[in-house]
């Protein structure tokens, strides 16, 4: 009963919601760019690290980052499979260039998805509330952007798989190697 | 394919081509940015902020062998006042000055500050959900890099599971100059002055001994004395209670005006009634009065009942 008539969804502004808009980026290397600007800013960049450094594993980072890009209309979800490597390994690097010690993923493979959305809520409260007030700043809202992501981050998502050849480029650039599948081959 | 459309397709290529290798060199223009703020500032930074919560950290757990709970050095922590307390809190305990219950009546103060504020409480406990945390990867990872010893992995292990806060709360109202001991040289001043209101009282007489104690008459009651101790206990904690702004002058001008009309009132009733009457400064002793003198005795008939 408490669904909506047929018909509803006509009675709202049209391309209101952002997921009725074309995304504002079509090119995944683009999207790469995208990304990486937004991550290496002096002010997400410092909560990010910290944020690893307390156990967030750069996978769920990852995908927490590429979820909010999809949320806000900044690419689609097919680029968000095709970059996901990409934006990994450039996380990955930066955290090794920063000295961090970091994780890839939980080292629990067997915990249910539940589970691991739950710790990550916890991880990432914990971060939000040890941030000192006087660096609430755009990387502390990063932080509450993920925290509010993590319930719609597919955990599944595959972050540490083969580079795509259309990225591939690109991905040399932030520190990925690109490993050549058989069908690269010849 | 004709020579049209292959050159058609080789400009195309070559556009296509000379996107990426933009992207490719905007790629590198921005790790190269990343890394600069990494080596000049960024790495200097998480350094500064990792120490900053090793020492908050240190903090809460030091507060809490004082006998601080975890809630309420942490809500101290957030509100920026734990540093001087713990500081204080150890100066007082090696000069042996520390006020027996300051920590436990500040602390019991807190807790109830929090969970009686729904914001608050929330802002405390998102930093104790740590707490929750069992597992390796869930430890500071940077701390464990830096260190080899078991003893001290399961320790630091130990405060990277409690919370440490470090976002501002506001300031904790209460008397943060309390905290030492009322001196025995106070207390005693303290005791002549209720045993000279409560002689006139009670009619009765005391003396003071040579090491300066106070001595009631043997005709004294020991309802009296009960009383006089009493009293001076209250005085005593009062003073010392950081939750209230009474210095050992005040706090002995209030107990003493608290009781100034209860003449005729047995010293049992005043017994009973001396907290209502302090907390409340119109307090009325009148229904508690008896009819017949209470003497030195400090008892008297029945108080009077229509």
């Amino acid at each position: 009963m408490d669904g909506p008539i047929p018909g509803q969804s006509l009675t709202k502004t049209p391309r209101n919601a952002l997921y009725e808009r074309a995304p504002e980026i079509v090119e995944p290397n683009d999207a790469i760019v995208w990304h990486m600007e937004k991550l290496s800013d002096p002010k997400r960049l410092d909560n990010l690290l910290f944020t690893l450094e307390y156990g967030l594993p750069v996978k769920h980072a990852t995908q927490a980052a590429l979820t909010i890009a999809v949320a806000k209309g900044i690419h689609n979800l097919d680029i968000s499979l095709i970059i996901a490597p990409v934006i990994h390994k450039f996380i990955a690097s930066t955290a090794r260039e920063a000295g961090i010690d970091y994780l890839d993923d939980f080292k629990n493979a067997g915990m249910k998805e539940q589970e691991e959305k739950e710790k990550l809520g916890l991880l990432l409260d914990k971060a939000i509330s040890e941030t000192p007030v006087e660096e609430r700043d755009e990387g502390y809202e990063m932080l509450g952007d993920f925290a509010e992501v993590i319930p719609d981050v597919d955990t599944g998502l595959d972050t540490e798989g083969e580079i795509s050849p259309e990225v591939q480029e690109v991905a040399e650039e932030v520190g990925a190697k690109p490993q050549r599948g058989l069908m690269a081959r010849g | 394919m004709s020579f049209k459309r292959l050159v058609l397709a080789g400009s195309v290529a070559k556009a296509y081509n000379e996107q990426v290798a933009e992207k490719k060199a905007l790629a590198s223009q921005i790790n190269a940015g990343k890394r600069e703020y990494l080596f000049k500032a960024g790495m200097q930074k998480i350094q500064t902020r990792r120490e900053s919560l090793k020492a908050s950290r240190e903090r809460i757990a030091k507060a809490k062998t004082f006998g601080f709970s975890t809630k309420s050095a942490r809500a101290l922590e957030m509100s920026g006042q734990l540093e001087f307390e713990v500081e204080k809190v150890e100066t007082l305990l090696n000069n042996g000055k520390l006020s027996e219950n300051y920590v436990k009546i500040l602390s019991a103060s807190l807790e109830d500050k929090v969970d009686g504020d729904e914001a608050l409480a929330a802002a405390v406990s998102k930093g104790l959900q740590g707490d929750s945390f069992k597992t390796e990867e869930e430890m500071s990872l940077g701390l464990i890099n830096s260190m080899g010893d078991l003893n001290e992995l399961q320790e630091q292990f130990l405060k990277t599971t409690e919370s440490s806060g470090r976002t501002r709360l506001p300031a904790f109202q209460y008397s943060s100059t309390k905290g030492p001991r009322i001196e025995l040289s106070d207390r005693r001043s303290i005791q002549a002055q209720l045993a000279s209101s409560l002689s006139t009282m009670y009619d009765t007489s005391f003396s003071i001994n040579n090491v300066g104690d106070v001595v009631f008459n043997q005709d004294a009651s020991p309802d009296v004395q009960i009383l006089f101790n009493n009293l001076t206990e209250k005085t005593v904690n009062l003073a010392e209670d950081p939750t209230n702004s009474f210095s050992p002058v005040s706090a002995l001008s209030t107990v003493i005006s608290s009781i100034e009309n209860s003449s005729s009132v047995p010293a049992t009733t005043v017994l009973e009634k001396i907290d209502e009457a302090i907390t409340t400064p119109s307090f009325n002793w009148e229904p508690f009065k008896v009819t017949g003198p209470t003497g030195s005795n400090g008892g008297g008939s029945n108080p009077t009942t229509d």
